[in-house]
């Protein structure tokens, strides 16, 4: 279930063209966020925004992780 | 405004990457799979060096990296990350994930000849500019912007005064 949201979320990424290459792709698949976050934090691990993880930091949003170690991605501003 | 930022970090595969501000070890662990792919020949295994100055998240990012599978190509450290980490210098790339107020002279100093680092510049407060930094095979150093980020303050030497 989880990782099917995580697959859908990567979809809408790419469908928005903020993910274009295909090693940053497979990278965040092979990769789920969830693995990463504190344990009431992992529900939300597929929604595209930054979640706390302790500290007064933040494990960064997808779609901004792509934009920094992406390959010809779309940069709105 | 829409613009193409084209390759913004270039990551390849066998690069040695520097990240500044490890977090929660899910940048580092991504990363890993781009420069040492699993299931890749290891001898063509990159490496990822993040360092982390908040100790109790350096300890939860290492315990992450772990569990994630990435212990043999993530490195976290806990030490002052402004600084970079000299010991394993010099970078391919370097990532910081944290917003400087200006770039940190170590950090420059830490990248190779050809290397990228990609970094937010400006007030902790508000909204940075993201920098790229591509250093010359003469070491000339090229600086463009790529456009407003909102990141946390970068802490440390180099890091924002409050």
């Amino acid at each position: 279930m989880e990782e099917d949201e995580w697959g859908k979320l990567i979809e809408n990424l790419m469908k928005e063209g903020i993910l274009q290459s295909p090693n940053v792709i497979g990278a965040l698949r092979s990769v789920p966020r969830t693995t990463f976050l504190p344990e009431n934090m992992r529900s939300y691990s597929a929604v595209d925004t930054p979640l706390p993880i302790g500290f007064g930091q933040t494990a960064s949003a997808p779609h901004s992780f792509s934009l920094l170690a992406g390959l010809g991605e779309t940069w709105f501003q | 405004m829409v613009s193409i930022m084209n390759e913004a970090l270039q990551l390849e595969v066998g690069n040695k990457v520097l990240e500044v501000g490890a977090g929660s070890g899910w940048h580092a662990a991504t990363i890993a799979e781009i420069v040492a792919p699993s299931g890749s020949e290891r001898s063509q295994w990159g490496h990822v060096y993040t360092v982390e100055i908040v100790q109790g998240l350096a300890d939860i990012a290492r315990k992450n990296i772990m569990k994630a599978g990435y212990g043999d190509r993530v490195t976290i450290i806990s030490e002052d990350g402004s600084m970079g980490y000299a010991e394993k210098a010099p970078y391919d790339r370097v990532l910081v994930t944290a917003a400087a107020p200006d770039i940190p002279k170590p950090l420059i100093e830490q990248l190779k000849p050809t290397g990228i680092m990609l970094i937010p510049v400006g007030s902790a407060s508000l909204f940075q500019n993201l920098i790229r930094i591509t250093k010359g095979r003469d070491g000339k150093i090229k600086e463009e912007n790529l456009g407003g980020v909102a990141f946390v303050p970068l802490t440390g030497r180099y890091g924002q005064r409050f």
